[in-house]
Order: structure tokens, then sequence, then C-alpha cells
């Protein structure tokens, strides 16, 4: 009964915000970046969600805990510690049809865009996933991120991918951003392509023992020259 | 000085320890042959990803390994069925975690403190250096007894305005407690935090703790225009190494109050392009002067798409002056080809000189040279609002110029939105609000231009309007192109209908991430830059829009939007050429399209020369329309208006597939239909006294569906002329 009531309650604000909305385009839109980049050891699976007006106004009123229209810190920071859970399944990684172990990386980070009040705005979640590198990938075969993350929003898309140690990819979308959004249990598919894949990384992995640890490769650096990354546009 | 503080310091926070103690203490419990320490994932995550500069630079990716080590591990646990392979996670985990331990140990900044003793207090006992306005603590809690946990912290010292030094940590009751606290805004110079313990049915310890900043260091920035050598608008990132946070440059223009509270409200934009170019850049609209903290620096200069984006490093250090000039090279010069760029969709307020130009400086950093500056209308009222419209009211500095327009009529759930550019007033009449063609016509009579924005994804059921007014040559120009996201489907539907329609782009900000993002060029030749000879090449059709790569593209001697004219079939030569930036667009892949399908492409081999020409003849047939489109290796994309290859007395339609194509069409004119007779419905059982949209369209509903006659009228004629075509059209009438 809590869930509904916060549910109606959320839903009676934002139809009140709604009926005297001020611009409806895209307000009732979730704008999904997922960034993928494979390496030797591993891919990295990056999903940024921007929430456009209408949904940010719901997910901010369920941040406001206590709820005074103001969303602190602390708010936050407990609005984020389910999420990740709540979340985990509702990202899948196969590579050439098989599943990958999709971990989470670092904990889900929220950028409420210097606006901490409730109502609408836009915010932006970040997520951030990995796996290990399957030692069986190919060139040509097709590496899907499956979303289903706030399946009920529309959905604008965008894909970036980006390979190191060698490795180049395509990018495919078969979402049709902007559209009637798909029935809650289907995902949105994000198509990769490999192109060519990684040179094995002669370094072994971080081991169990105390052996010295070999370090993976560092962090996209974004002094580094450009990425070869691609961005396929939704048809 | 404005910070936009990296995520994790608006996320972090005492207050969530609580949180964190209770896994704490369940975890305690466990069985610690096969769980991992509490809080240890959390803290090897917010050290890898944020403060990792406790470390080193040199551990950083031992930090990053770690975290990756634990995190699998802590996945095998999780899976793990059988009492080996639970095991074998658990020694990886321990292994992992021993191994972050003793990092952590040996880390120079770890401050101890005993909890147990008499007087506890800290060790060393400070000050504690921090790098700047942000940092972070790493403290060894030793509450006595047995236990292993880890904690994750973050503090404000802005929050709660006032006095607001106190730092509240929950540990547990027992055992040794590694945590990190993140802090923020913190002053210049040297400052006494409390720090407070809280242990379960305890007492809680509080403890002074003096942490010091070093003096701030200066820079001065300087970004000079590759045409003049002077001083010029430009987009401008800064990055601080130490924490990944951004700071706004200390003369970035705030955009917010021109943006009426709407879409992405700030001056930090986002573009929508690949990589780096997607991190948040100001407009600076001169050099600057500002302090910033010691350290490593990052800074993203752009000036739009024909430049270089330049990303350096630099080191500030304390009570120092660094000064850097940019100056970003052009790897195009559009100009030079006769190409002029443009944004037909900008909202932005201009209701005084300051409103223009900080408008301006944007445009100028972007490289922009015509932005359709649009007010937005609903069917409720307008925003985004402009001083006027028309000749008088364009702003107008050297070769960049801001003209308002307009995006309305807009209805979302019914027909979708309209754009219109170098309008003399406003054309809005929420009493007619449907009737689309009304205001095509009256934009058209002011010397004007009218499309249809968002048809590169169909949004708001654009394709229903199109359907009516598309053939009915009411509108020059669709927007195929935005967000980053070229999208022929509707686009393409139409051409092969015969229809002929001008291809565009929009930013659309402040929803889109920055303006010129997306670009359409006009071509003038060797005409001088005006507003009026962009538009009239924009009417013409001469356009191409844009991402990234730049495109040339002739049939015969034809342009883009040209007719090219023929009484027989005969062979067309075909010359294109796409070329990008070098940095980062290579390869380039360039196709020609007819009909909609790639009659011929080719792709770039040089990864230093993205540049890629076909040259081919291809025999005219019956008529097509041929356009170019390319792709850059980052992802971004080029279309042209097409060109018209018309026999006489053909259309230059894609004839297979015309009934599919008009089925297509009639079947949107039934769902006007059918959303005219709901509101009807609706309005009859008085339903919509809240729904102003649907009143309308009830209201004006009547003389939408005498539109809709028509166009089945006029599709009904495509039909007949389809079959007058057939004799013609067979083999032997070539």
């Amino acid at each position: 009964m809590a869930c509904l009531i916060r549910l109606l309650l959320a839903g009676g604000v934002i139809g009140g915000w709604q009926s005297v909305a001020a611009h409806d385009l895209f307000t009732n839109y979730v704008q999904h970046c997922v960034q993928l980049t494979v390496g030797a050891r591993h891919l990295d699976l990056t999903v940024d969600l921007t929430f456009f007006e209408e949904w940010s106004a719901r997910e901010r009123q369920t941040m406001d805990a206590n709820p005074n229209g103001r969303i602190t810190r602390s708010e936050l920071e407990a609005y984020l510690k389910p999420l990740a859970a709540r979340l985990s399944g509702q990202v899948k990684l196969r590579v050439a049809g098989h599943e990958l172990p999709l971990a989470l990386l670092y904990d889900p980070e929220v950028d409420l865009m210097t606006n901490d009040q409730t109502g609408p705005g836009h915010h932006r979640l970040r997520l951030f996933y990995f796996a290990p590198t399957p030692t069986t990938l190919r060139a040509e075969d097709e590496i899907v991120v499956e979303d289903r993350l706030w399946p009920e929003a529309k959905l604008l898309g965008t894909l970036q991918s980006e390979g190191h140690d060698g490795c180049k990819l395509t990018t495919e979308i078969s979402i049709k951003a902007g559209r009637v959004p798909p029935p809650p249990d289907e995902a949105r598919w994000f198509k990769f392509r490999c192109v060519k894949p990684p040179v094995a990384n002669p370094a072994a992995p971080v081991a169990a023992t105390a052996r010295p640890l070999i370090p993976s490769p560092p962090p996209p650096s974004p002094s580094q020259p450009m990425p070869a990354s691609l961005t396929q546009p939704v048809p | 000085m404005n910070r936009q503080l990296p995520p994790h310091f608006s996320l972090t926070l005492l207050a969530a320890t609580l949180a964190a103690f209770c896994c704490v203490a369940s975890a305690q419990s466990a069985d610690p042959a096969t769980s991992l320490p509490a809080g240890v994932i959390d803290f090897a995550g917010r050290v890898a990803r944020n403060h990792w500069y406790l470390f080193g630079t040199a551990k950083r990716t031992e930090m990053e390994a770690l975290n990756r080590e634990l995190r699998e591990a802590q996945q095998q646990l999780d899976k793990a069925n059988t009492d080996e392979t639970r095991r074998d996670a658990a020694s990886r985990g321990t292994a992992a975690s021993s191994r972050l331990r003793e990092h952590v140990n040996a880390c120079a900044h770890l401050v101890r403190v005993d909890l147990t003793a008499a007087h506890p207090m800290f060790t060393p006992g400070g000050p504690i250096e921090l790098p700047g306005d942000t940092g972070a603590l790493l403290l060894e809690v030793v509450a006595g007894g047995a236990g292993l946990s880890y904690r994750t912290a973050g503090f404000d010292l802005s929050l709660p305005p006032g006095e607001s030094s106190l730092a509240t940590l929950e540990v547990p009751a027992s055992g040794t407690n590694y945590a990190v606290i993140g802090l923020e805004h913190l002053p210049f110079g040297r400052t006494t935090l409390g720090i407070e313990f809280k242990r379960p049915d305890q007492p809680p310890v509080r403890l002074p703790l003096e942490v010091t900043t070093p003096a701030p260091g200066r820079l001065k920035l300087t970004v000079l225009s590759d045409d003049t050598g002077q001083p010029a608008p430009a987009m401008v990132r800064l990055l601080w190494r130490t924490d990944g946070g951004s700071r706004q440059p200390g003369n970035g223009i705030e955009f917010a109050p021109q943006f009426d509270k709407q879409g992405k409200a700030s001056g930090a934009r986002n573009a929508n392009l690949p990589g780096p170019l997607a991190d948040s850049f100001w407009c600076v609209p001169a050099p600057f002067d500002m302090t910033l903290a010691p350290g490593e620096w990052q800074i993203g200069v752009r000036r739009g798409v024909e430049h270089e984006v330049i990303f350096e490093n630099i080191t500030v250090r304390s009570g120092e002056t660094v000064a850097r000039t940019f100056r970003p090279r052009r790897w195009t010069d559009m100009r030079q080809h006769g190409w002029w760029s443009g944004d037909d969709h900008v909202h932005c307020r201009i209701l005084s000189d300051a409103d223009a130009r900080h408008l301006m400086a944007w445009v100028q950093a972007e490289d922009i040279h015509l932005a359709n500056v649009v007010k937005m209308g609903d069917i409720y009222r307008t925003y985004f609002e402009q001083r006027g419209f028309g000749p008088d009211y364009r702003v107008v500095d050297g070769e960049h110029v801001l003209s308002p327009g307009q995006e309305c009529p807009r209805t979302h759930d019914q027909i979708g939105h309209t754009l219109a550019m170098n309008i003399t007033s406003m054309v809005r009449d929420p009493e007619r609000y449907f009737l689309y063609d009304e205001v095509f016509d009256a934009v058209h009579a002011q010397g004007g231009l009218s499309g249809y924005a968002h048809v590169n994804t169909g949004l708001f059921h654009v394709h229903r309007d199109m359907s009516l007014n598309v053939p009915r040559q009411k509108v020059d120009f669709v927007e195929i192109l935005q967000f980053n996201q070229l999208g022929t489907d509707l686009y393409y539907d139409f051409l092969n209908l015969g229809c002929k329609l001008t291809a565009s782009a929009g930013s659309d900000v402040p929803w889109g991430g920055t303006i010129g993002e997306v670009r359409t060029y006009a071509y003038l030749a060797k005409q001088r830059f005006s507003a009026d000879a962009w538009f009239e090449a924009f009417r013409r059709g001469r356009t191409f829009t844009t991402s990234g790569p730049m495109i040339e593209f002739r049939v015969d001697k034809a342009l883009s939007g040209d007719e090219l004219q023929l009484k027989a079939d005969r062979q067309l030569r075909v010359r294109a050429r796409a070329w990008g930036d070098p940095q980062r667009m290579a390869p380039v892949k360039l196709e020609i399209v007819r009909h909609g399908e790639v009659i011929r492409a080719a792709e770039s081999s040089d990864p230093k020369h993205p540049e890629v020409q076909l040259d081919f003849t291809v025999a005219a047939g019956h008529g097509a329309w041929i356009a170019a489109r390319a792709r850059g290796g980052d992802g971004t994309s080029a279309h042209t208006t097409p060109i018209y290859i018309v026999r006489a007395g053909l259309r230059f339609w894609k004839y297979d597939g015309v009934d599919e194509l008009i089925a297509k069409r009639l079947a949107s004119l039934a769902e006007i239909e059918q959303i005219v007779a709901d509101a009807k419905q609706l309005n009859a059982e008085g339903k919509l006294e809240k729904d102003r949209y649907r009143k309308q369209l009830a209201l004006q509903g009547d003389a939408l569906l005498e539109r809709v006659t028509r166009a089945r009228n006029l599709y009904a004629n495509l039909q007949r002329t389809a079959e007058a075509e057939r004799e013609q059209r067979r083999p032997s009438g070539r």
C-alpha cells in the first residue's frame, strides 16, 4: 500500500504539472547512451540515462524521501543504494548469443544538473558494468546489450563503442526511438559487432594469490587522442 | 567558482553510513571463510574511481584492478553452488582484499585513530594536507576486538549553510574499520574539522582534525580564432584530474535564465557527440583569468565541427600563474567551398542586448553562421520570447546571424511539431491550431520557410501531418538529423513518392546538447554571406546536414536541391566527396543513395586522411532522386538534400513501391480520422474540459477532416498517375 500511495502521489503531482506543461517535447523520454569498451580482459559497459522532465520529476519525487521539495545528499545516497540491486537484472550483455556475467564496476552515480529541487528537471543516472572478455570472441560476433531500464518510458538511444588492444567494433541499433514503448518484458537491444577481436593480453589476470598484481589497462583518459568510438544513429 | 563536482561528491554522505554499518554488522556475522570484509567492494570502487589520488598515479591502475577483482570474486561467491567454488571465490576475494589492505596501510595519507585509547587522537595529528577544494580522508579506526570492515562517506562543507565543519562517521562496535571520506567545498588554507565517531551503545567520540588546502594557482586562458588570430568565443572544459570533476570557467556563460527553465537549463553543455566531446563544456566569450586548485588539469577547447578539438594537460602550481593560448586549427573551411553553416532549431530567449550577446557568443563559439532562434508555442502559450521578427530583429555580428523564427504549431499526441524560418511575425492561432497548412501558407506569404521538426525519429506523430501537407507542397524542409541521430525512414518515404524536401538539422537546445552539434550547410557559392543569401540557398534545397563529416555532391552539374530535367534516358555522372576530421572521424564512409537504396559506396583507407571520393556514371532511367550520405568512424553522420532526376512526363518517384508508399500515407490519414473521431466522442461526453489539445481537436476536427479528404483525393490522383505512367515505363519506353 505504501508503494501504491507513493505512486499515486507522484502521479498527482506529475499530472498537475503536465496539464500546464510548458513544453512536452521529450518530457516523457529517457535518453539511453550505451557505451561499450572492449579490451583484451574486460568489456566495460556504461549506461548513461538522461531523464527528461516527466521521468526526472518522478525519480526526484522518489529521491525526496522526507519529502520537503529539496533533494539532500543523504536522500540521494538512500535512493542509489537499493537502485543498483534493483536494476541488476535489467541490463544484460550477450556475446554471440551467450550471456556474460555482468557486474557493477562502480556504484551508480546521479547528476542532478545543478537542480536539487523536486519537480520537472533533467538529471542523469550513470550505471557502470563490466564483464570478462570471453576468449572465444571472434570477428563478426554480435555483442548485444539488452536494456530493460525504465521500459515504460519512451526512449532516445545512442551507442558508442571503443576498442582497446586492437579490437574494432561497429554498432547497430534495433530500437525505434521515440516510438511507442515496448512491452515491459521486451528489451531494447543495442547491438555491436566485433570487426576485429582484441589481441590477447599476455599479462595474466589478477590472481587470487598474493603475488604482485598485474595492472589492468588504465581507465580511458580523455587526455588521450580521441578514441575511435562509434555512435550509431537510430534508424 | 561554480564547481561541477564529480558525481560521487554529490552522492556520498556521512548520514548514509548507517546503512553501510548495517551491512557491516550483518557481514561480520557471516562465515568469514566465504565472505568478503563488509563494505570492501564499495570502498574499492570509491577509491578506484574517485579517490585514487590518495595512492598516487602509479597505483591507479592497480586500484582499478583490485576493484574489478573484488567485484568478480563477489559475483562468483553469489553464484557459487558448491563448497569448492565457494572456497575458490572466497580465496580470490580474500587475496584481493588483503592486497587492498596492504595498499591502504602503506598509504602515506592514512590517518589512524584508536577509539579504545583513554584519549583517542588522530595519528598523525594533522594538519592533513588535502589537494584543493575537494579531497578525501583515509582513516583507520580501531574500535577494539576482532573484525574488519570498510566504509565510504562524503561531507560537504557548504552544507548546511553556516558553520558546518562537523562530520559524523558511524563505525562498528568493534574491530578495525577503514574509511574513505570525500570532502568538498573546502576553504583555502587551514580548517578545523570535527570528526564524530558513533558506535552502537557507546557515547560518541568527537575529535578535532586539522586539514589544510594549498594556496590556489591561477589560469589565464585565451582562445584565438584560426581565421583572425584574435581572441574568439569558444567552448571550454576545465577538468581537475585529482577528483575527475569539471569547473565552470571564470566567465563561462550561464544560459539558464534564457531557457525559461526548460530542458537542460544550464550553461554546462554536453554535446550529443562521441567520446569526450559529450562532456560538459561552457561557452567562454573571451579570455579569462581564474583561480584553480593546484594539480593536473585538462583543458578542452572546441570551436565547432570544422575545427580540431584540443585537449591539453596543464599543471597548476600554488601561487603561480599558468597562461595558455589555444588556437584550434580548422581541418576544413567550408566557407571556402561556398558552404555556410546553420542550426534550424535553437531555443533561447532574446529580450535584451545582454541576451543577444550571450547567444551570439555561443553561436560564434560553435562556429555557426545562422541560428534560427525559435520562439516556441503550444496550444496554451509561448516560450523563449523574442523582441520581434524579421530583418530588423536579426542580430548580426560579422558573418554570424541570430534570426528569430518559430516552432509552432506543436502537438505532441496528434500531428507533430513544425518549424519556421525567416518570418516577419509569429503565426499562431489556438482556435485553428491543428490546421498546419494555414500556418505554412502564412509563413510563405511572409517570405519564410516552413518545415517539420524531429522527422529523424518520427516523434510526435509527425508522419500524420506530413501525409496531409507534404504532397501538397506546403513545406520546404524536414529535420533528418538531431541529437547526432540521422533518421531517414520518413524522409525517404516522401521522397520516394516524388515529393521534394530539403534536408535540414537542428540542435533543439536546450533539449539538445549544444548549438551546431548537428547543422545544416547551405551553398552560397561565391556569394557573400548574409542571412537572406543563406535562406535563399536553403529555399533552393542546396543543403546538407551533418554532425561531423562534410560532403560535396553533384550529378552532372546539378547541386543538391536542383532538378535535372531529361527528355530521354542517358548516363549521368555522379561525383561525391566526403571527408572528416583526421583526429577523430576516420574512416569516412560515403554512400550514394538512389530511391533509398545504396547504389555505390566507398570508404577511406588512410587513417590520417579520412577522405573518400566517388565518380561514376549511372543511367537516369525513368528518373529518381539521388543523394549522398556519409558516416564518420566516430559515429557522426551527414546527408545531402537529393538531386532530382526528372524525365519528361514522369514523376521522379520510386515507381515500383508506390502502392505501398501510398498505403502508408492512407494509414496515416486514417489515424487522423481516428483521433478526430475520438476527440469528438469525448467532447460530446463532456470529458475534454481540462484537455485543451483534444478539445480544440474536436472543435477543429471538421476542418481537419476536410484536409484529409483533400489528401485522399491527392493520393488517388497519384495512383492514377502511376497507372498513366505504366506504359511509358515499360522497358521499351526508356
